[in-house]
């Protein structure tokens, strides 16, 4: 070792940085220096006698060793260690006995006395707070109610599903009662199945009468729903057969409306469609039907179908499919077992009665309850998901802006916080206190929002278009909301505040209070800014995109015809079964009430039909027989089927291709005819002449001869469903000619809505006052029903988006006005040296440009994520449309514009005299 | 009065604190361990070498001093190691202790290197 005692001259290479590194940061102060230099010796000796390879291999192994006994060291003195780092912590805190309970309320008392202090500040950031936590609180208030509790008052939702089959691709979910009654006695995977389907009646209680929604339902239905009838009893086997005494079931809320929760309202008689119905239970409280975000006032016994429900007797008519089945699954069994055991249930049946009924092309499908295609929910999932989305990224937004707030506070309180470090106060101490500054903010942002909830909650009905069906989204604060808003509370304090509460006190006291406004750490914070900023842009770029693409969806559905121009229409519903009205009566009332419509002045024309197109409602189908035509395994199941009265075509504007409209002509003396669509015709007739061609309704039946149809005209297709449905094969017959009770005026008018309602009301009141007519309303309102989500979706992502944008704006005007003012001096420097005032904001714009471009890849690249989440969404047009892109981007040119030009302008307007004076 | 006798040394105490008085004045880190090295034929770590050196410090039994800083050590300082009065006397009483159990035993053990 005499090279070592000699000490050679000059120092050759240096140790491995990282090694050294670690070394350092393992070993105890004290003895850091001297290990570090000895092992620096050392290597030089071992560098010159073997090489710096070698060297350095000793060096990592010396390095290996040094960390091992640290770690040893550590553990061994680790209780030792964790008692004098307890009473150090003791012994600096304050007063003796600070508890951490103590710790927390002084520092909630000086973020108290800081907030007040900075009343702007406290505002703003309370604002923001309450905005980003209660848009999620909102948005999970609804989701709590719609699919965490979609069916309120029933037991295990989870466990009910919907029996449907699929025809062609399309989820058909209606079977007949025979067809329940087979099913139900072969399902063994579930524990029971209910039959129901709907109406609206008009109900007579003591003399008052009124409409009100009704579910008739098989005698099972409370016991397999698991909802309790609390007051009276619920269904007896008995009343499922037809022609068995007429009881009711009230519901809990029509209970408490119409009867006052009245107690003794058992055994009190009421009118139900004219007929009388004996009131026998009231069904517990919460539970509104088994269809989630639907309210039914009543409930009656399938056996009082013949009675209640126009059409006549259906109970024992296996082509009549009108009834939706709902199972239980049984203990240990899968939907796909129920499904495989539905499927050969319908193959025997399909075997069984192939001479009445086809049953081709059935496949069996089973949903749960809550997500099944025939129900709300499935309409309102994917808007709330996208919320749900939605609400996440606007608290992100938020956080960046309060980060960014907050970070620019933090430098001025450098001084403060570099004192208390001074004075003993551990590092996490500050750190708390900041984040009680931050959670105090939060508190009071979150009481805030939940003060507004109660408002906001209920927004979500506000947004279901008008439609006949009872539409109830129940959307209750509960419990659960209450501690999700408490998490993103917290959750937000940690994201927005940490960040700068760690970056506010460093681990160095001594640089701190030196360098205040030290170029290195500021900058380091500055960047965070730049960051936060950035990442704001991209958000708000991802919300537009989404907004822009439903935008664009809604003006193409719009676009999309639908085969007829629902603008300019007016409807009102009749209910002529209610008031006990016979055929005959009925097709003179119609006959009468289109002669006084078509009198009031501002009527352009008026017509009947069954039902609206593309409303929530479903439509009516039916199997036909064409003569001359070879039936073949390619022909639908059946076709769509609607009454409609005369001038139908005309009213509703939907081109007639071939023959000619209905006309008040078609009555029930006059030969039957039909209406049929292009499709149809194609279908059917193919190079025929559809018109003059003959068809009835069913399959021939030997016993009776066939009741022949002639096609009077065809009409361009009409969309039936949804805007996005294949043309489907659809006839129309005359109301006139073949009644039914429950029609829908059209009325085309110019005239205002209010004013043409009462002309309307005051028709059918001088014709009968008996007669129901009601939800006069504008039939453009129900045919939004297609477009209810992306409308939905739409406007809460522009609300969103351009919030988002503006916030962005503003943050990037922060950032940037803060830069100019940090580089003062240097613009002063610049402009002396002979930079011209171009130059300065070509410099400042350009910072600011680089900003924004970095967000705005970063924006474009999550809104290829937006675009594919949305893509379920959209009608006619692509996720990567160039339009939509073209807009956000004109937008965010023009936002990011305003906030780089200001800055940019004071920057250039700086006095280099005044700035160099100024130190 | 009764003695209190000196602590006992461990094995690489021992080693260490005969590279000190091997060393002299020269004695901090780099030195002992390279010794030690040397001497012994066994590879050291110079951490553990600190360590020993700190644990011996501490109970007493060595000195240190600060030493000038030098260009092959980077700018960093040493620390100058040399034994105490009450180290002599543990060391001794260990030198005592082998050669007491040694004796006799000269063949089997071997002549040192």
């Amino acid at each position: 070792m005499t090279l070592l005692r000699q000490g050679f001259g000059g120092q050759s290479a240096r140790p491995p940085y990282l090694a050294s590194w670690l070394v350092a940061r393992a070993v105890a102060d004290r003895r850091r220096e001297e290990l570090l230099g000895d092992l620096e010796e050392l290597f030089q000796v071992q560098s010159h006698e073997r090489g710096r390879r070698e060297a350095r291999r000793w060096y990592w192994r010396q390095a290996a060793n040094a960390v091992v006994d640290a770690i040893r060291e550590f553990k061994a003195t680790w209780p030792l260690a964790l008692s004098e780092a307890r009473r150090k912590a003791r012994r600096v805190e304050g007063p003796a006995g600070d508890s951490f309970m103590q710790t927390i309320n002084q520092d909630l008392r000086y973020a108290f006395r800081s907030l007040k202090a900075n009343p702007g500040f406290a505002t703003v950031a309370v604002l923001m707070l309450a905005l980003g936590i209660g848009a999620n609180s909102t948005i999970f208030s609804w989701v709590n109610s719609v699919l965490l509790d979609p069916m309120p008052g029933s037991a295990r939702t989870k466990e009910l599903v919907q029996f449907t089959y699929l025809y062609k691709g399309d989820v058909m979910p209606s079977f007949s009662y025979p067809d329940y009654q087979d099913i139900s006695r072969a399902a063994k995977q579930v524990t029971g199945i209910i039959g129901w389907d709907d109406l609206s009646v008009g109900i007579v209680v003591d003399r008052d009468a009124e409409r009100a929604w009704a579910e008739i339902v098989t005698a099972n239905f409370f016991d397999v729903i698991g909802a309790p009838v609390p007051v009276g009893r619920g269904f007896t086997a008995q009343e499922e057969l037809p022609g068995a005494a007429a009881t009711v079931v009230l519901s809990h809320a029509y209970w408490q409306r119409r009867f006052d929760g009245d107690a003794n309202v058992i055994g009190r008689q009421v009118k139900i469609n004219s007929q009388p119905f004996t009131i026998v239970g009231v069904a517990g409280k919460g539970f509104h039907g088994a269809v989630a975000g639907l309210s039914y006032d009543l409930f009656l016994p399938i056996g009082t179908q013949p009675a209640v429900m126009p059409g006549g007797g259906r109970l024992e008519v296996r082509g009549s499919r009108w009834i939706s089945l709902v199972g239980r699954l049984a203990p240990g069994s899968s939907r796909e077992q129920a499904r495989a055991e539905l499927d050969s249930t319908i193959a025997s049946m399909r075997t069984a009665w192939a001479s009445q009924n086809r049953y081709v092309d059935f496949q069996a499908a089973v949903f749960p309850l809550d997500n099944s295609p025939d129900g709300g929910i499935s309409v309102l999932r994917p808007v709330l998901l996208i919320l749900m989305a939605v609400g996440g990224v606007v608290l992100l937004i938020t956080c960046a802006n309060l980060a960014g707030l907050l970070l620019a506070r933090a430098s001025s309180r450098q001084r403060e916080i570099a004192i208390r470090l001074s004075m003993g106060a551990g590092r996490w101490r500050i750190v708390q206190q900041l984040l009680i500054e931050g959670m105090l903010l939060a508190g009071l942002g979150s009481v805030a929002a939940l003060v507004a909830l109660q408002w906001t909650s209920g927004l979500l009905i506000g947004f279901a278009p008008p439609s006949e069906l009872p539409i109830h989204l129940d959307v209750a604060v509960d419990a659960r909301v209450l501690w999700f808003t408490a998490a993103i509370a917290i959750g937000t304090v940690l994201l927005f505040a940490l960040a700068p509460a760690a970056m506010a006190a460093p681990a160095d006291v001594a640089t701190t209070l030196r360098d205040v406004g030290a170029a290195g750490r500021v900058f380091s914070r500055h960047r965070l800014r730049r960051t936060l900023v950035a990442a704001q842009v991209a958000l708000s770029i991802s919300l537009l995109v989404g907004a822009g693409l439903c935008i664009r969806s809604l003006s193409a559905a719009a676009k999309m015809t639908p085969g007829f121009q629902a603008e300019g229409v007016v409807v009102g519903w009749l209910d002529l079964f209610s008031a006990g009205y016979t055929s005959e009566q009925g097709r003179d009332f119609y006959a009468r009430a289109l002669d006084r419509v078509r009198a009031i002045p501002g009527v352009e024309s008026v017509s009947l039909s069954r039902r609206i197109p593309l409303g929530f409602m479903g439509g009516g189908f039916t199997d036909l027989t064409v003569e001359g035509h070879t039936v073949s395994d390619d022909d639908p199941q059946g076709v769509a089927l609607n009454s409609v009265g005369p001038d139908y075509a005309t009213t509703m504007r939907i081109p007639v291709v071939n023959g000619r409209d209905f006309s008040t002509n078609d009555v029930s003396t006059q030969p039957l005819v039909a209406l049929i669509t292009e499709t149809m015709a194609r279908i059917y007739w193919k190079d025929r002449d559809a018109v003059g061609g003959r068809f009835f309704f069913g399959q021939p039946r030997p016993d009776q001869p066939p009741q022949w149809i002639t096609v009077a005209g065809v009409v361009k297709d009409i969309k039936q469903r949804s805007l996005n449905e294949r043309p489907q094969p659809a006839v129309m017959i005359p109301i006139l000619q073949f009644y039914t009770s429950n029609a829908v005026v059209h009325v085309r008018t110019a005239t205002g809505l209010d004013t043409i309602s009462g002309e309307l009301q005051r028709a059918m009141r001088d014709i009968d006052p008996r007669v129901p007519f009601y939800n006069v309303s504008r039939l453009a309102d129900h045919t939004k029903a297609a477009t209810f989500q992306q409308k939905l979706a739409g406007d809460l992502l522009v609300v969103f988006g351009a919030l988002a944008l503006l916030l962005a704006g503003i943050g990037s005007y922060g950032v940037l006005s803060y830069l100019v003012g940090m580089r003062r001096r240097e613009i002063g420097i610049r402009l002396a040296v002979g930079a011209t005032q171009g130059d300065v904001f070509r410099l400042i714009a350009g910072s600011g440009a680089r900003l924004i471009g970095a967000g705005v890849i970063a924006g474009l690249l999550l809104s290829i994520g937006v675009g594919i989440g949305l893509e379920s969404l959209l009608i006619g047009i692509k996720p990567m449309d160039p339009v939509t892109y073209a807009g956000v981007i004109v937008a965010l040119a023009i936002v990011a514009a305003t906030a780089c030009l200001l800055p940019a302008r004071r920057a250039a307007s700086v006095d280099p005299v005044t700035t160099l004076r100024e130190e | 009065m009764t003695r209190i006798p000196p602590p006992v040394l461990g094995e690489f105490e021992q080693i260490v604190m005969l590279a000190l008085l091997r060393l002299g004045p020269d004695a901090y880190g780099a030195t002992v361990s390279a010794e030690i090295e040397t001497r012994s034929g066994r590879g050291v770590s110079v951490s553990a070498v600190h360590t020993t050196l700190e644990r011996l410090e501490q109970k007493g039994l060595v000195k240190s001093r600060v030493g000038d800083p030098t260009p092959q050590r980077g700018g960093k300082r040493k620390r100058h190691f040399e034994v105490a009065a009450l180290g002599m006397k543990a060391l001794q009483a260990s030198y005592r202790s082998i050669r007491n159990m040694a004796d006799g035993l000269e063949d089997l053990l071997g002549e040192p290197a």
